[in-house]
């Protein structure tokens, strides 16, 4: 028989547990400290195992590590007094967190009190039962996975609405899998989302990995800028090409006001078209110095290959948004385009949201961007937290350089989903999180293997959960690209072909 | 039904050719078993003590003193002999486990560092728990006389504790001079007695059964009190570049009988000074011979032979030794700890209730 845990020392909200061989805890896992005196119970979750500072045992190793060999030997132990040796020696201390008590079946946020020694008894919390007394699982499910005693483990959407949210860990992880998982989650429950997809990799989202058609054929919708998504000028409108013009064109402020005139020039003629807009550059009464800078951004606009005069090739948002209806994503597959296109995309797709939203003309929205440094200019960050969200748009951060993101983010993100990571550097970037318990986060994020994640944050009610993502069955595709890729024309065959079949519904 | 559980096995062995016959007296083996009954109920208490270090027998320490300036003094420069004959060591320890209300709770193990060609190889013989109180001391006492340890009715019980290391240090002694040949055997201490005492039959008994089997012992004392010349032997330092051996002639004490020649050796030029008693009765080409052996087929570290070294280390019991043992006996004797270290409080559990934040 194993003997019980014991209680040893509490400091803080840091309790430390002795444990004695055989005992099956691990880091992440939780704990009950059950004080029948007092009526009261207190979680505390393992962040760290060592070693027992058993006295002596320095000695002990020393003893038996003479530098030419190790010594051999015996003992002759009649009343078998070693084992019990042996049993000291192995003894762990859990350093643990505490996270809340219960008391009278509700858990409530004490951590202040101290159980009795003698008359408290410790013993495993399975998941399955906290997640029963957190209801964690309630309202609307999205399985990610399971937990290390193999039982199903979901979040409720719902805690995920109005909600930012950090998914980070380093490269290949498993950070791109989990959000496939939220994104096809959400749809399901009839949510709208959107995919800045950076490496085309969320394109197949609607076939199996056999390249079968699955349950979310007519649901996912790929959009890729200059070959399936372009758009009129009329359409996307002043203020948004001016924030192109400005953010990602950077566009000097007068040459911006000069634009402007243009813009109503042609406006009022109704001849706006990238044809027209040329011209009236070339004729425009101006500084010459602005004269060129409007043209080279012209040619910008003109060379992204996004915008177009042709109403029947061109598609608007809002006939994008109405596919959604019934939830769906959207996927802008920035893959193929240059880091100044994406800028644009990016800027048309976040301008344009806001404007459809403030006007009532479709549902919040839950955006997924991944490495968002790459295409997301300095003032969105503080944008998205505030004013976006405020609109409704709630956004999902995916990166592997946790630096990337900025640091009022991590202050003020809701969820966290944190896959491994050693550097040091990193994992202090992390710890910046309001959410996170920096001792917790650093001992446990250290040693998580691939597919598996730390989630931190409302989705757990603030109970840090180690879960190992389940597996997904469609196709991957987009990692990685390769010069010689032998089935590339299949690849882009299918895109194509999934877009026209899914634009037919 | 302790005792039936004592008929322990004979695991394959590393070659000692010495283990065959270790068969523990076993009445010890019971004492220690029923001693331990005895403490069942009891309340142990055991702060502070397993800081302790080993009890040692002082009994001869304080007599000797070498230094008349009359004493012709010889030293000579020992050179090693390297011819592979073994070097066995031999040590114990005792220490202090806890106190009850009636006695005290002790343990005592015995080892031997066996080494061949310079490869070490250790057999540990223990630990024996003992429960020594006021009903069962005569009894332990009439043990020690039995195997020629000296003990008088008027013994404390610590110094019963010592004497019960001594008892099975002495008993692996003999047994190891009668099962082992050509060998040098290193023991710990001296080889000297009072005049007419069960000790004196002890080291006769061990060292006729050490020469049938053409081994020298040689007996090292760490702690020594002898002072030649007017130092403590420790410190002393000569002009003679190490290793050498000092020794002086016509040298015999009041009341004491010296079954050894005693010695003053330095093997290496860093550490001490040590004591060596080497038997009597030897040639003393044959002594010497002994040392040069010991030098050229034994590591010397700090001016001490490894295998002593080692055999002090396996058999000294360290802090969570005394933990183990405190909770076989917790375990198997049903007794209650108390100890104001928290650690061990932790371990044992329900004795105590505040805790510290
Ligand atoms: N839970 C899982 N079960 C099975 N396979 C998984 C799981 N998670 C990830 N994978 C696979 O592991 C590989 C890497 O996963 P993924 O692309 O999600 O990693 P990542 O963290 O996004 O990497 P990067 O930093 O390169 O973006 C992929 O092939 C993916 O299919
Ligand atoms: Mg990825």
């Amino acid at each position: 028989m194993i003997e019980a845990m014991k209680l040893y020392k509490k400091t803080g909200n840091t309790i430390q547990i002795i444990s004695f061989p055989g005992e099956d805890v691990s880091k992440g896992c939780y704990l009950i400290i059950e004080d029948e005196s007092s009526g009261k119970s207190m979680i505390v979750q393992v962040i760290d195992i060592q070693f027992a500072n058993v006295p002596g045992v320095m000695e002990e190793l020393l003893r038996n590590s003479f530098p030419e060999e190790n010594i051999k030997g015996e003992d002759v132990d009649p009343l078998d007094v070693t084992s019990h040796i042996l049993y000291i020696q192995d003894a762990r201390l859990l350093i643990c967190k505490i996270h809340g008590t219960i008391k009278d079946g509700k858990i409530i946020s004490d951590s202040s009190w101290l159980p009795s020694r003698t008359r408290s008894s410790i013993r495993r919390l399975s998941v399955k039962s906290l997640i029963d007394l957190l209801e964690i699982n309630g309202g609307l499910p999205i399985l990610l996975g399971e937990t290390d005693e193999s039982t199903e483990f979901s979040i409720n959407a719902m805690a995920l609405d109005g909600k930012l949210n950090i998914i980070t860990g380093k490269k290949g992880t498993g950070k791109s899998h989990l959000s496939k998982i939220l994104v096809l989650g959400l749809i399901d429950h009839g949510a709208t989302v959107i995919v800045l997809d950076l490496n085309g990799e969320y394109t197949h989202l609607n076939l199996t990995s056999e390249g079968d058609k699955n349950r979310y054929y007519r649901r996912i919708h790929v959009f890729t800028p200059g070959s399936n998504f372009k758009v009129t000028l009329s359409q996307t409108g002043l203020s948004v090409i001016l924030k192109i013009l400005t953010h990602a064109l950077s566009l000097p402020g007068t040459s911006c006001r000069e634009f402007r005139r243009i813009w109503k020039f042609l406006e009022e003629r109704r001849l706006l078209s990238l044809h027209e807009l040329g011209e009236a550059i070339r004729n425009w009464r101006c500084n010459q110095h602005i004269k060129d800078a409007l043209y080279s951004r012209y040619y910008a606009l003109l060379h992204s290959n996004f915008f177009t005069d042709n109403e029947y090739e061109a598609i608007t948002l809002e006939d994008v948004f109405s596919k959604t209806k019934y939830g769906g994503a959207i996927i802008i597959d920035l893959s193929n385009s240059s880091p100044l296109d994406r800028q644009i995309v990016v800027e048309y797709m976040l301008g344009k949201l806001q404007d459809l939203l403030s006007l009532n003309k479709i549902r919040p929205v839950f955006l997924f961007a991944e490495e968002a440094h790459l295409y997301l200019r300095d003032t969105y960050w503080d944008d998205i937290v505030t004013r976006m969200r405020h609109f409704g748009v709630f956004t999902t951060f995916i990166t592997n350089q946790p630096n990337t993101i900025k640091e009022n983010i991590y202050r003020q993100a809701d969820n966290v989903f944190l896959f491994n990571f050693i550097n040091e550097h990193d994992l202090q970037i992390i710890s910046k999180a309001a959410r996170v318990d920096v001792e917790t986060v650093v001992s446990i994020v250290r040693d998580l293997p691939p597919h598996h994640c730390l989630i931190l944050g409302n989705v757990v009610k603030d109970f840090p959960i180690v879960i190992k993502v389940r597996p997904l069955n469609v196709q991957t595709g987009g990692h990685t690209k390769l010069f010689f890729t032998v089935n590339q024309r299949d690849y882009q065959l299918s895109t194509s072909e999934a877009y026209r079949l899914a634009g037919e519904s | 039904m302790l005792i039936e559980q004592l008929h322990y096995e004979t695991t394959p062995r590393y070659n000692f050719p010495l283990l065959k016959d270790i068969d523990l007296p076993r009445r010890f083996i019971e004492l220690s078993v029923e001693s331990m009954k005895d403490v069942k109920g009891e309340v142990l208490n055991v702060h502070g003590e397993i800081f302790q270090d080993s009890l040692v027998n002082g009994d001869y320490e304080d007599s000797i003193y070498i230094g008349d300036p009359e004493s012709p003094i010889r030293v000579i420069q020992v050179r090693p002999i390297r011819d592979d004959t073994p070097i066995i060591a031999i040590d114990a320890s005792n220490i202090k486990i806890g106190e009850t209300d009636r006695g005290i709770l002790c343990a005592v193990r015995g080892a031997v560092i066996w080494n061949r060609k310079r490869r070490y190889r250790y057999i540990r013989i223990g630990p024996f728990p003992f429960y020594i109180n006021a009903e069962n001391r005569d009894e332990i006492l009439h043990l020690l006389r039995k195997h020629h340890i000296p003990a008088s009715n008027s013994s404390s019980l610590t110094e019963i504790q010592i004497k019960l290391g001594s008892l099975i240090e002495n008993w692996i002694q003999i047994n190891v001079c009668r099962s082992s040949n050509r060998s040098i055997i290193l023991i710990d201490g001296s080889l000297t007695a009072n005049r007419n005492s069960d000790s004196l039959n002890m080291y006769m008994q061990m060292l006729r059964s050490a020469r049938e089997k053409e081994n020298s012992i040689l007996a090292f004392s760490k702690m020594t009190k002898l002072r030649v010349l007017g130092r403590r032997v420790l410190n002393l330092h000569l002009k003679y570049r190490p290793p050498w051996i000092l020794t002086i002639d016509d040298f015999q004490p009041f009341n004491l009988h010296l079954l050894g020649d005693i010695y003053i050796a330095k093997f290496t030029e860093r550490g001490y000074s040590f004591r060596v008693d080497i038997d009597h009765t030897l040639p003393d080409e044959e002594k010497i011979r002994a040392v040069k052996r010991l030098l050229g087929n034994d590591s010397v570290f700090q001016s001490y032979p490894e295998s002593l070294r080692l055999a002090h280390i396996y058999s000294t019991f360290t802090a969570n030794e005394v933990i183990g043992i405190q909770r076989f006996i917790s375990q198997q004797f049903g007794i209650k700890i108390i100890s104001q270290h928290n650690f061990r409080r932790s371990l044992f559990g329900p004795y105590g209730t505040e805790m510290d934040d």
